[in-house]
């Protein structure tokens, strides 16, 4: 049993020398330059992560066909808004922000899958 | 004629020994050990953690701590004690960037506070790493094996009487020989277990959208045992032709393991080592050659001293 105990052992940190893809929750700890941090004890720098386009800002194409109103020393009207406009959409991580990452294997690389927050 | 002692808080005891004492190194991952049994008296009086020194004939063996004591009804306390490698065995993270593996090792040296002795420089910076929660070995040999990747030098990591030491393989060679002469038995084995005859190395190539394959092959030796394949995907920094004739030079060639049962005993030998075994008359081939001490085991009594070696090589 003893034997067996310490096989199951030694296989596990076999496996866990390899670093194992392994799902993560990281905070970060600062922007330029961006730095994660993990159980308070291991900061990632931005060399070994990969961002997602969930958490960096994002320029966004999309077409509208809406109309807005106006008021002022005219009567109120209406204007049409129409065509294909650019977006920014601001999704650059700030410090303080909960994030979920991904290690791929071997442990040199960490995805940043998205914000996540306490629910 | 050896020498213990036991130091406790300042007092250094010469402690009975009833028996052989035994000296064990390993190559990888394992610290030195010594094991010996104590007879209990009124005088002696030791504690985990205490320093052993031991040498034989005035020179330096071994120097560690005790960690295991196990005592039976006889008054005779079977003690292990293990070099400042077993500190090596704990656990923690890391992340280095523009460091060498011999910085590695002095960094760590530095954190734990163990003594460093002699550090080779391996010569190869390795840009940047991340090593999350594991052994210090481990961390260790990672850079070392990234050497390895790029320079194609190994090197031993051991305790050299109290020092962390560092150096490459080919500088420790040691100018003895052994042989039928000089030992009792041997257990000689030769396979093709990890030989390769054919290296297959693949890098996939994103500019090009394509995968480049590096081949090198060495057709006699697959018409002799058959096509033994090795693959492995590259990255762009390696020089793929290169890579692939250096491994298969590499491994190329049987797999050859020896082992040696009480041979005259000489305190150079420790695992990491390298001397000439001289086997002249076995089977098919003769040994005449360096071989790399994978495990050596030690025994000492009063005016004995034989050990066992494992040895492996490749013809």
């Amino acid at each position: 049993m003893q034997l067996l105990k310490l096989m199951k052992r030694a296989g596990v940190e076999a496996v866990d020398t390899a670093s194992p893809m392994k799902t993560l929750i990281g905070t970060v700890t600062s922007i330029e330059p961006l730095v994660i941090t993990i159980e308070q004890r291991l900061a990632i720098p931005a060399s070994f992560l990969l961002l997602t386009d969930n958490v960096i800002d994002e320029e966004v194409e999309i077409t509208v066909d809406d109309e807005v109103e106006q008021s002022g020393s005219l009567e109120p009207h209406k204007h049409g808004y129409i065509g294909k406009k650019t977006h920014i959409h601001h999704k650059n991580l700030k410090v303080g922000e909960m994030v979920l990452l991904l290690r791929v294997q071997g442990g040199q690389q960490f995805i940043v899958l998205n914000r996540v927050v306490s629910a | 004629m050896y020498e213990l002692n036991i130091e406790n808080e300042g007092v250094k005891y010469v402690p009975l020994i009833e028996g052989d004492i035994t000296w064990t190194t390993e190559r990888l991952g394992s610290p030195g050990k010594l094991e010996f049994n104590v007879l209990k008296d009124d005088v002696i009086n030791f504690q985990e953690g205490n320093r052993v020194s031991f040498k034989m004939n005035g020179e330096n063996v071994f120097l560690g701590y005790v960690w295991d004591k196990t005592r039976n009804k006889d008054q005779i306390i079977k003690v292990t004690a293990y070099d400042q490698l077993r500190y090596l065995k704990y656990k923690d993270t890391y992340v280095y960037k523009d460091k060498k593996a011999s910085d590695v090792v002095k960094m760590i040296a530095s954190d734990q506070n163990l003594e460093l002795g002699d550090i080779e420089d391996t010569g190869y910076v390795i840009a940047e790493r991340l090593r999350d929660n594991e052994t210090f070995f481990d961390i260790i040999y990672d850079a070392l094996n990234l050497t390895f990747d790029n320079t194609k030098k190994l090197y031993v990591l051991y305790d050299d009487f109290g020092e962390l030491t560092l150096k490459s393989m080919e500088s420790m060679r040691i100018n003895l020989v052994v042989g039928e002469d000089t030992a009792e038995d041997f257990d000689y084995k030769t396979s093709l277990d990890d030989v390769y005859n054919q290296i297959k190395l693949a890098f996939d190539n994103k500019n090009t959208g394509k995968r480049e394959i590096y081949i090198a092959k060495d057709s006699n030796n697959i018409d002799r045992w058959g096509r033994l394949q090795y693959f492995d995907k590259i990255d762009e920094k390696t020089n793929g032709k290169v890579k692939a004739d250096t491994l298969l030079e590499l491994f190329n060639r049987k797999n050859k393991s020896l082992s040696i049962k009480n041979a005259i005993g000489d305190i150079r030998v420790r695992a990491g080592s390298s001397l000439v075994i001289n086997l002249p008359n076995i089977g098919d081939i003769s040994i005449q050659n360096y071989m790399l001490i994978e495990g050596a085991t030690h025994r000492f009594s009063n005016n004995e001293h034989f050990m066992d070696l494992k040895l492996r090589g490749r013809l």
